[in-house]
């Protein structure tokens, strides 16, 4: 007991410290409504995302989660660390995401799932200067915005075994979340001119609905495939409804492939129609819909505790779904990850990093990802 | 792996992770914004009201009878003749000698009032006079001090004193002499009241303040002996008090001293509202800006022009501060001169402008922050959008500034209203 108490407080204090989440607006990738974070567990991010179709901890495919074991708690970690190139002079931020989070249970043929995810990350703070002709004279001023949250993912699945070669799965999705911008424009007390400041709740609400299944046509090969299909969503502005779109519609399909005893190679072509979004936004924002193509693969790697790690790597290229001065954004991404079994597979750490290249407008971005997820099979 | 290898690599792997996030922290997007940082720029346009407001006068008379601080004193030639009068409606009549009981004062001796004099930056003149004169006349109105111009006659000065430059030290108290017989008169009358005019006399121009009456202040004071036993301790700091006006209660108080402002120029002249001078001048300016400049912009700047006009006479070089009032008077107060009083400290929302009366030229008062709150008021609200103007020697100096106003006959020096505003916008949706 006085161990156990240990490591909650453990777990409570590492929590504590972990640092909140900043980052700048002023990156390629959190244009518009945010950074699509991909809705990827770390173990799929390690093999670039190409499992995601049939991984149950990636909230894409609601068939997937019958892959998971009796009960399962998984929970994602994932700082990013960026350097964006900006006319000759680098800029560095961060961001860090709680991106996923799922229980899932298993009864009979059936396997329930509830989770949250992150579908648009937009949180970000930015510092600049500039001057504004205001009466004839160049006044300098300086601005600080910022905007915290998230457009989450609150997903209840279910999935179903028809048989040992098909799974099939539902799911239905609420999407919710809020974005608290704080814009503030100051001048220099000797200017006599008066500063703006103006804080913002933007509240989002949509619902949609998942289908998905997974096909197992001989040992070694599986295949999934998702589709999400979305319901309306609205933007409201302190309440008051400013926009509406839809949310929008994902179609998914992945290739797992045991080519050799102990290896696996991974693909997935992943479509989002971002565009259904468009209501949302002003016109001056661009929103492209995204394709994404990965290709991974999840090596044996040596056993620890008796339970065979995973070594994992990938590569992946999309198209994100805001653009630069209406120019779309790619990026591409090398992936590495380890997974760790713990507790003679009643435990699970996987850890992933990523490279990531973003181009778009003229600019150039690169970003680290460290992803740590933890799943436990209680 | 056990569940203790679990709870190890758990604790190890979260600290870390908080690490990583830990130390690298940066906000400053620097070069990366506004480029990157899209829908956070502002249009700005400018616009020009005129006329900047609907009314503009000088409502004279400030500050009100008896609430003048300090007193002035000012004998300028035949440009400025300035008298002060201080009540001493109360006076003690009854003393107790030693070893003995109470007794009436039957006899007065060695009277003088002490007033703090001081020159306030106005040269002093090699020889002055201050006297003081017995004004007393319960007969009179107590609010026309004007009334009280005849009984500045030498039949009735109960004291005075000469002072050399010499010997006079800035700020100084200064007594005094009353004439015994006099006081003896009026101490042993109980029905006599002591009502003394001060005026200051020279062959040149003369101007001094003195600190008027405040509770346990510095203020006038008397004291006489009672008995020529100078074991008897004299009456001495004998404050000033009022019996009049009966009615309205309490109003009495404000009667202990006040102004009397016999000659001094006038500054008022068409076309133009004046703020300073003698009596003080309060320019009162009322706003009726248009509903979408505090409704549906964001002001940024919002600049009041107006051009001043010199002003010619005494003190005309002298700076002054030119204060800004928010009126906070409703609509129910139609008496300008009294909404004129009912208004907030200085410098609310508005800059204070620096003036020298000669001057002349284009005086920007900064009101934004004043617009702003305008706009934030119930469009409902009784209280009309109207500013006040006064100076900081209001009562207490000839120093006086002047505007063109809006029915000045140039329009290109009527007042008028610059502002740069920029449309109203919700910042963060992309």
């Amino acid at each position: 007991m006085p161990r156990l108490f240990h490591v909650r407080r453990g777990l409570v204090l590492a929590w504590l410290l972990a640092p909140s989440a900043l980052s700048a607006q002023g990156s390629i990738g959190s244009q518009g409504f945010g950074y699509p974070a991909g809705q990827l567990s770390a173990g799929a991010l390690g093999a670039a995302g190409a499992g995601a179709e049939s991984d149950p901890n990636s909230p894409i495919n609601p068939a997937a989660i019958t892959q998971n074991a009796r009960y399962n708690i998984s929970v994602q970690f994932q700082p990013e660390f960026r350097r964006t190139s900006v006319g000759g002079q680098d800029i560095n931020s961060a961001v860090m995401r709680f991106p996923t989070f799922q229980a899932t249970g298993t009864f009979r043929r059936f396997t329930g799932a509830v989770g949250v995810s992150t579908l648009l990350d937009r949180t970000w703070v930015n510092r600049y200067s500039d001057s504004l002709l205001i009466g004839g004279s160049w006044i300098p001023s300086e601005i600080q915005t910022s905007s915290a949250g998230a457009l989450s993912d609150v997903r209840a699945a279910v999935g179903y075994v028809l048989n040992k070669h098909v799974q099939v799965g539902l799911g239905l999705h609420g999407l919710a979340g809020e974005n608290r911008t704080e814009f503030n424009r100051v001048f220099p007390d000797t200017a006599g001119v008066g500063g703006i400041s103006q804080s913002t709740a933007f509240g989002f609400a949509g619902t949609a609905l998942s289908l998905g299944v997974v096909t197992i046509p001989r040992d070694g090969l599986v295949f999934a495939a998702s589709l999400r299909t979305g319901g309306s969503m609205t933007l409201e502005e302190n309440r008051a409804e400013v926009g509406r779109g839809r949310v929008p519609t994902r179609v998914g399909v992945g290739m797992n492939w045991l080519a050799i005893p102990g290896a696996a190679i991974s693909a997935r072509v992943d479509r989002t129609l971002w565009t259904q979004m468009e209501g949302l936004g002003t016109n001056a924002v661009s929103i492209f819909d995204a394709t994404e193509l990965a290709l991974g693969t999840d090596i044996l790697g040596p056993k620890l505790g008796g339970t065979n790690s995973l070594v994992r790597a990938g590569v992946r290229t999309r198209t994100l779904p805001f653009g630069v001065n209406g120019d779309q954004v790619r990026e591409r991404a090398f992936t590495f990850g380890l997974g760790l079994p713990l507790g003679r597979s009643r435990g699970q750490v996987d850890i992933a990093a990523q490279r990531a290249l973003r181009t778009g407008g003229g600019i150039d971005e690169r970003g680290w990802f460290v992803s740590v997820g933890f799943g436990i099979r209680p | 792996m056990s569940w203790r290898s679990l709870r190890r690599w758990t604790l190890l792997a979260l600290p870390l992770a908080a690490a990583i996030g830990a130390c690298t922290e940066q906000l400053d997007t620097g070069a990366s914004c506004p480029l990157l940082c899209p829908g956070q720029e502002i249009v700005i346009r400018d616009t020009v009201i005129e006329p900047a407001y609907v009314l503009d006068t000088s409502l004279v008379g400030y500050p009100i009878q008896g609430l003048e601080f300090p007193l002035l004193l000012a004998a300028r030639g035949d440009t400025m003749d300035v008298r002060a009068v201080v009540r001493f409606d109360t006076l003690q009549r009854f003393f107790t000698p030693r070893g003995d009981t109470l007794q009436p004062i039957t006899a007065v001796d060695s009277a003088f009032l002490t007033v703090r004099l001081y020159r306030n930056g106005f040269p002093v003149p090699d020889q002055f006079f201050l006297e003081a004169y017995d004004v007393t006349d319960t007969t009179l109105v107590d609010s026309l001090p004007l009334a009280l111009v005849p009984l500045f006659v030498p039949a009735r000065l109960i004291g005075a004193i000469r002072i050399d430059s010499a010997s006079y030290s800035d700020s100084s108290r200064v007594r005094i002499p009353l004439d015994s017989a006099i006081m003896r008169q009026i101490v042993t009358n109980p029905q006599r009241r002591l009502r003394i005019g001060l005026k200051v006399r020279s062959s040149v121009s003369v101007q001094f303040k003195i600190t008027p009456y405040s509770p346990g202040g510095d203020g006038p004071s008397i004291a006489y002996r009672v008995s020529t036993d100078t074991t008897v301790p004299r009456v001495a700091g004998l404050e000033p008090s009022s019996a009049t006006p009966r009615t309205p209660v309490f109003v009495a108080g404000d009667f202990v001293d006040y102004s009397v402002v016999v000659v001094a120029p006038n500054v008022l002249t068409p076309g133009t509202f004046s703020v300073g001078g003698l009596p003080g001048a309060r320019g009162y300016l009322r706003f009726n800006l248009p509903r979408w400049l505090t409704d549906s912009v964001a002001v940024l700047r919002a600049r009041l022009e107006l051009t001043q006009d010199p002003v010619r006479g005494p003190s005309d070089t002298d700076t002054l501060r030119l204060l800004t009032h928010l009126v906070v008077a409703n609509n129910t107060v139609t008496d300008l001169r009294r909404a004129a009083t009912l208004i907030t400290a200085s410098g609310l929302f508005t800059n204070t402008m620096r003036l020298v009366p000669r001057d002349s030229g284009v005086r920007v008062l900064e009101m934004n922050a004043l617009v702003r709150q305008w706009g934030l008021i119930d469009s409902t609200s009784s209280v009309p959008s109207a500013i006040v103007f006064r100076t900081d020697t209001e009562g207490s100096s000839p120093a006086a500034v002047r505007f063109f106003a809006i029915d000045a006959a140039d329009p290109a020096v009527r007042p008028r209203l610059r502002v740069s505003y920029t449309p109203s916008k919700i910042f963060g949706r992309p």
